[in-house]
C-alpha cells in the first residue's frame, strides 16, 4: 500500500484543482469568444480549413463586386444599344427605317431632302450614344481601349488629299475599308473585333503552365463597338456598318432637289441598293443587341450565384469556427460544476488528522 | 544471576527518557518543516543498548538484559530510484515547457486565428485586400486612383511583413537573453551544489549528517534536472584515517542519440569540484573563404579573421574567437571553491588526468536549456548541408525561430520576385511573340521568341549569347518595356534594388512610390497599334498568379548551402503563410500533448517521492503519542526503580526496629 502523506495529498489536490480551473477557463473561452478554436494549435486542420474558406469568401466578395461592375457596364451598354436599335428601327416614329422607307417611296419624295438631313443627324446621334456609354471613366464600346473615345468622324480624302466628305472611324481606323483595297488596316480592324478584356467574375480564373490565361476561366468584358455596328465593305463596295449606311443614305437624300428628285440616277440606284444593305446591317445590330442581353442575363445570374456562394461559404465558416452555443454553455456549466466540486473538496482535503484528536 | 550495578536500571530509564525526548524532537522538527520545500522527513535511528564482555563474577546461567536504548543518529527517508525517475522526467518537462513557451511567443506573432477585422486574419487578409485592389483595377484599368489603391494595399502588406519580421527578430533576441540567463542559472546551481558538497563534507567529517543541507542540495539537483538531463551518482570517498565520506557526482545524462559521442557523459560536478557552462568559442570565419583557392594573395585562401582587423589567417590559434553561432556549450575544467582544477596537482596524470574543458556536441543536452537553444538554432528545411552533416543530423526536422523567420523571408522574397517579374516584362504581339517598337517580331536562331518558352535550338543559341539571358537578348535586339514597367518591390524604400529581399526589408520600390512605375496593365499590342488603354491582361495575370500554386524552395533565400534542394511547400502565397501557421500550430499542439504527458507523469512520480519522503501529520501525531507514552513510561520506570531502591535501602532489614 502506498503511503499517502499530507503533502502528497496537497500536491495532487493542487494539480487537479489546476486542471479543473484550466478546463473551466477553456470552457469559458469557448463561451466568451464563441469560437471553436482560438489558435492553430488548438485545431490545426480546422484553422487551416477556416482560412481557406475565408480566403474563398473574400475572393468571392471581390468577384461579386467585379461581376456587379461588369454587369452594370453591360446593362448600360444594353440600354445604349436599345436606344440605337430604336434609332435604327423601331418600326414607328423617327427612326432610320421609317425615314428610309419614306424616302424610298416616290409619293413621299418631297421630303427626301429633309429626311436626308434627318438620317445624317440620326447617324451622328447613334455614334454619340455609342461614345456616350461609359462605365466610370471608361468608354464601354471601346474594346480594350476604354480611355479613348471609340468612334470618331474623320474627313474623307480623295486621292489628291481633298476632303470629299466624312467617314466613320473606330479607334482612328476607318470602318468602311475594304479587305482587298486596304488589307493592313482591315486586319487591324479585324484584330480589334477579337480584342479581349478578361475579368475574374468567379469562373475559376486559372492559367496554364505557361502562364497563359485559360480563357474559359474568365469573362471577356470587352465590347468592341464595331462588333455591334459592323465594319468593312461588302462585295458591292458598300459599308457594312449600319451608321455608315444611314449616313450615306442621308447624304444621298440630302443631295435630292427640294421636290425630291434624285441628284443623279446613280444616287437613286445607290439608295435602293443601300436600302437592302441597311436591312441586313440593322438585323445584325439587333442580333448583337440580343446577344448582349443574353450576356447581361448571364452576368445577373452569375451575380446571384456569387451571392449564394458567399452565403454558403459564410455558413461553412460559421459552422467551422463558431461554437454550438448550447453545447458551449453546457460544457461551461459542467466545467464550473466540476471546479466548484474541486473547491468543495478543498475544504476537506486538509480535514482532520490524528492531531485534532490529541488531548 | 549476573551482577548489575545498583543504579544501572536508572540509566536504562534515563536512556529511555533521552530517546523519547529525541524522538519528540525529530517529530517536532518534521512537523515544523512540513511546508519546507524539499524537506525530507527524518526518523530517529534508535538502537537497543547492550553492554557486553564478561565480568569476573559472571554466572554462566545468567539471563542477560539490555541496558536501554540509544539514539545513534537521524536519517532521511528517501528512495534514490524515485529521484532518478523524477529527475529524468523533469528534464522532459523542462524541455517541453521551454519549447511550448517559445512556440507560444511565436504564435502570438504569427497565429492569426481570431485576429483582424471580422477575424479574417492580418497578413492573410491583407493579401486578399491586395487581390481585391487588383480586381478593382481590372474594372478601372489605367485609372490613377485605382493604381494608387493597389499600391497602398501593397504598402500595407509589406509593412505587415516588416513588422512581423521585426517582432520575430525581437523574439529571437529575447530568446537569446533567456538562453543566457538559463545558462547563468545552471552555473549558479552548479556552484551552489559544489559549495553544498563542501559544506556537507565538512559536516560529515565532524559526524553530522547535514540532512537539511542535503535537502537543499536535492532541491537544487531537482532544479538542475529541469535544465539538463543529468545522471546523479553517490559514492563513498576515502578521506584517510579510515574515514569515508559521501561524494556526489553529477554527469550529463547520456542524451545524445549518437552512440559514438562520449561528451554527453561529461562530468558537471565531482564532489568538491564543479564546472561552468559557457558558449563555445569558435574562430571567426572568413565569409570569402573558398577551399579550392590556391592563391595565397587572395582573401578567399584564408579561413579565419584575426582580432582587431589584423587580417586573415589559416592558423586557428591566431584567429579571433567569437561565440558559436549554434550556441553550443563548453563545460569548463572542474574547479573547487578556491579555483583549483581537479587533479591538477596529481603526479600520476595517467591515472588521475587533470580536468579539461569539454566542448559539448549539439545533442549532448536535453531539457529546458537545449529546448531554448534549439528554438534559437534550428532552421528546419532551411538547414545547411554542413549543419546536417556536422552539427545535428536531425536539423531538417527541427524548427526554431529561424525556421519561421526564413519561411517569412521566403514568402516575401517570392512574392516580390513574382510581382517584379510580372511588372518588368517585354512587349509582345497578340501571338505572344516579343516585338520591337515597330511591331516586328524579334528573332532568335531565326524564329520569333515566344513567351511560352524557347525551343531547344533557341535555348542553345541563347546559352551562347553574352550574357546568356533572354532579357539581355531582347534589350539588344530592340525589345522594349511599357513606360510604366519597373520593379514594384525592392530591398529598401529609397531604391529599386531587388537582391536579397526579405520580410524585414521588403519595400515598395522607389520608382513605384514616386509614380515613375505603375502596375503594367498589358504587354500585348497589335504590331501596328498602341496597346489598348484599358487592356487589363497583365492585371488579370497578377490576380491569377496570386492564387496560382508555386513551389517554395528554401535555397531561394539561403542559396545552395541548404541541404535539401527540393521545395518545402507547394501552394499559393497565402497558402504558404497558412502553412507556416499550421506547422507552428502542429508543433505547439504536439509540445502541449507531450508536456501534459510528461507533467502528469512527473506529478505521479513526485507523489511517489512524497509518499516516501514527505511529512504526514497522522504519522507525526502517532509518533508524538508514541514518544510521549514512552517518555512517560521511562519516567514511571524511574519512579518504580526509585521506589524499589527506597524499599531496598530504607525498608530492608528493619524488622523489629
Amino acid at each position: 500500500m502506498i503511503r499517502v502523506t499530507t503533502n502528497s495529498v496537497l500536491k495532487n489536490y493542487r494539480y487537479n484543482l489546476n486542471r479543473s480551473i484550466n478546463n473551466l477557463e477553456d470552457a469559458r473561452q469557448l463561451v466568451l469568444t464563441g469560437r471553436n478554436f482560438n489558435s492553430f494549435a488548438e485545431d490545426p486542420s480546422a484553422a487551416a480549413q477556416s482560412f481557406k474558406l475565408r480566403r474563398s469568401y473574400l475572393r468571392t466578395k471581390s468577384q461579386y463586386e467585379v461581376s456587379q461592375a461588369v454587369n452594370s457596364k453591360y446593362q448600360a451598354a444594353w440600354s445604349t444599344l436599345e436606344t440605337v436599335v430604336n434609332d435604327v428601327d423601331n418600326r414607328k416614329g423617327e427612326c432610320a427605317k421609317t425615314a428610309e422607307l419614306v424616302a424610298g417611296n416616290d409619293p413621299t419624295a418631297s421630303g427626301r431632302n429633309a429626311l436626308g438631313k434627318n438620317m445624317e443627324q440620326l447617324a451622328e446621334g447613334i455614334i454619340q450614344a455609342m461614345n456616350g456609354c461609359k462605365y466610370g471613366d471608361s468608354f464601354s464600346f471601346a474594346g480594350a481601349d476604354g480611355l479613348n473615345v471609340p468612334f470618331t468622324w474623320e474627313n474623307k480624302l480623295d486621292a489628291d488629299g481633298n476632303v470629299v466628305g466624312k467617314q466613320l472611324c473606330y479607334r482612328k481606323i476607318p470602318v468602311d475599308i475594304s479587305k482587298d483595297d486596304n488589307p493592313e488596316q482591315y486586319a487591324l480592324l479585324e484584330s480589334l473585333t477579337t480584342e479581349k478584356k478578361f475579368m475574374d467574375i468567379g469562373l475559376g480564373l486559372q492559367e496554364d503552365e505557361n502562364g497563359k490565361l485559360i480563357e474559359s476561366s474568365a469573362f471577356d468584358a470587352s465590347l468592341p463597338g464595331i462588333n455591334f455596328l459592323g465594319y468593312g465593305t461588302d462585295e458591292d463596295g458598300d459599308p457594312k456598318n449600319v451608321v455608315s449606311i444611314i449616313n450615306q443614305m442621308g447624304e444621298i437624300l440630302s443631295r435630292c432637289s427640294e421636290n425630291g428628285t434624285w441628284a443623279t440616277e446613280d444616287d437613286e440606284k445607290d439608295f435602293r441598293r443601300l436600302m437592302k444593305k441597311f436591312e441586313t446591317s440593322a438585323d445584325g445590330l439587333k442580333v448583337a443587341h440580343t446577344e448582349l442581353a443574353t450576356e447581361a442575363k448571364f452576368l445577373s445570374d452569375n451575380e446571384a450565384q456569387l451571392k449564394e456562394t458567399g452565403y454558403t461559404l459564410n455558413e461553412h465558416i460559421m459552422n467551422l469556427d463558431q461554437v454550438d452555443t448550447a453545447e458551449a454553455i453546457t460544457s461551461f456549466i459542467w466545467a464550473q460544476y466540476s471546479y466548484n466540486a474541486s473547491l468543495q473538496m478543498g475544504t476537506s482535503v486538509l480535514g482532520q488528522s490524528l492531531m485534532d484528536y490529541l488531548n | 544471576m549476573g551482577v548489575l550495578g545498583t543504579f544501572a536500571s536508572f540509566n536504562t530509564a534515563r536512556l529511555g527518557i533521552y530517546t523519547s525526548q529525541k524522538g519528540l524532537d525529530v517529530t517536532g522538527n518534521n512537523i515544523a518543516n512540513i511546508n519546507t520545500p524539499g524537506y525530507t522527513r527524518q526518523v530517529l535511528d534508535q538502537i537497543a543498548l547492550k553492554t557486553g564482555g564478561k565480568d569476573r563474577y559472571q554466572n554462566i546461567y545468567d539471563a542477560r538484559v539490555g541496558n536501554g536504548s540509544l539514539s545513534v543518529g537521524i536519517s532521511q527517508i528517501r528512495d534514490p530510484y524515485l529521484d532518478i525517475r523524477y529527475r529524468t522526467e523533469m528534464s522532459s518537462v523542462g524541455a517541453m515547457q521551454s519549447k511550448l513557451s517559445a512556440l507560444q511567443d511565436l504564435r502570438d506573432i504569427l497565429d492569426e486565428v481570431g485576429k483582424g477585422d471580422e477575424e479574417f486574419g492580418i497578413i492573410d487578409a491583407q493579401f486578399s485586400d491586395f487581390v481585391n485592389s487588383l480586381q478593382k483595377l481590372t474594372t478601372n484599368t489605367n485609372e490613377g486612383e485605382f493604381d494608387v489603391q493597389a499600391r497602398t494595399s501593397a504598402r500595407a502588406l509589406v509593412s505587415l511583413f516588416n513588422s512581423t519580421a521585426k517582432k520575430l527578430t525581437e523574439l529571437y533576441e529575447n530568446t537569446q537573453k533567456n538562453y543566457d540567463s538559463k545558462v547563468k542559472e545552471v552555473n549558479e546551481i552548479l556552484t551552489k551544489i559544489r559549495d553544498l558538497n563542501e559544506s556537507i563534507r565538512k559536516s560529515e567529517i565532524h559526524g553530522d549528517g547535514a540532512l537539511e543541507q542535503r535537502d537543499t542540495r536535492n532541491n537544487l539537483i531537482d532544479q538542475l534536472s529541469e535544465y539538463i538531463k543529468i545522471d546523479v551518482v553517490y559514492s563513498m570517498e576515502d578521506i584517510g584515517g579510515g574515514q569515508e565520506v559521501e561524494k556526489l557526482t553529477i554527469k550529463l545524462g547520456n542524451a545524445n542519440p549518437d552512440p559514438g559521442v562520449a561528451t554527453d557523459r561529461t562530468t558537471l560536478v565531482d564532489g568538491l569540484f564543479a564546472g561552468q557552462l559557457s558558449t563555445t568559442q569558435v574562430p571567426r570565419k572568413n565569409s570569402l573563404y573558398d577551399p579550392a583557392e590556391t592563391d595565397q594573395t587572395s582573401d578567399s585562401f584564408y579561413q579565419y579573421l584575426m582580432p582587431d582587423g589584423a587580417g586573415l589567417t589559416n592558423d586557428i590559434t591566431k584567429a579571433e574567437m567569437v561565440d558559436d553561432e549554434y550556441y553550443r556549450l563548453t563545460v569548463s575544467a572542474l574547479t573547487d571553491s578556491r579555483g583549483k582544477i581537479l587533479n591538477s596537482d596529481k603526479a600520476d596524470q595517467a591515472k588521475y588526468p587533470e580536468s579539461k574543458p569539454v566542448e559539448l556536441d549539439d545533442n549532448d543536452l536535453y531539457g529546458s536549456l537545449q529546448a531554448v537553444r534549439e528554438m534559437l538554432t534550428e532552421k528546419g528545411e532551411f538547414s545547411c548541408t554542413d549543419e546536417i552533416q556536422n552539427i545535428d543530423e536531425n536539423a531538417a526536422s527541427k524548427r526554431g525561430i529561424q525556421y519561421y523567420q526564413r519561411s517569412l523571408d521566403l514568402l516575401a522574397n517570392q512574392f516580390a520576385a513574382a510581382f517584379n517579374e510580372m511588372n518588368t516584362g517585354y512587349m509582345k504581339n497578340e501571338a505572344g511573340e516579343y516585338i520591337d517598337k515597330d511591331g516586328n517580331s524579334i528573332l532568335l536562331n531565326g524564329s520569333p521568341i515566344k513567351d511560352t518558352g524557347l525551343s531547344a535550338d533557341q535555348q542553345a543559341a541563347l546559352d551562347g549569347y553574352t550574357p546568356p539571358t533572354l532579357e539581355a537578348y531582347l534589350k539588344d535586339y530592340g525589345g522594349y518595356q511599357p513606360s510604366s514597367a519597373g520593379v514594384l518591390f525592392s530591398n529598401r524604400g529609397d531604391n529599386n534594388l531587388t537582391d536579397g529581399i526579405t520580410a524585414a526589408n521588403i519595400s515598395i520600390s522607389s520608382d513605384w512610390a514616386n509614380n515613375a512605375v505603375h502596375l503594367v496593365t498589358t504587354y500585348t499590342r497589335h504590331e501596328k497599334m498602341e496597346p489598348g488603354t484599358t487592356d487589363n491582361s497583365n492585371i488579370t495575370h497578377m490576380i491569377a498568379q496570386m492564387d496560382a500554386k508555386r513551389k517554395f524552395f528554401p535555397k531561394d533565400v539561403m542559396g545552395d548551402i541548404v541541404a535539401d534542394k527540393t521545395d518545402m511547400f507547394y501552394g499559393s502565397f497565402q497558402e504558404m503563410f497558412t502553412n507556416m501557421e499550421s506547422v507552428l500550430g502542429n508543433d505547439s499542439r504536439e509540445a502541449n500533448i507531450m508536456l501534459n504527458n510528461y507533467y502528469t507523469t512527473s506529478v505521479d512520480l513526485d507523489s511517489g517521492r512524497m509518499s516516501v519522503s514527505s511529512v504526514d501529520l497522522n504519522d507525526e501525531a502517532a509518533n508524538m503519542m508514541q514518544y510521549q507514552k514512552s517518555y512517560a513510561a521511562a519516567c514511571r520506570l524511574m519512579t518504580v526503580l526509585d521506589q524499589a531502591l527506597e524499599k531496598l535501602i530504607n525498608g530492608t532489614g528493619v524488622v523489629g526496629l
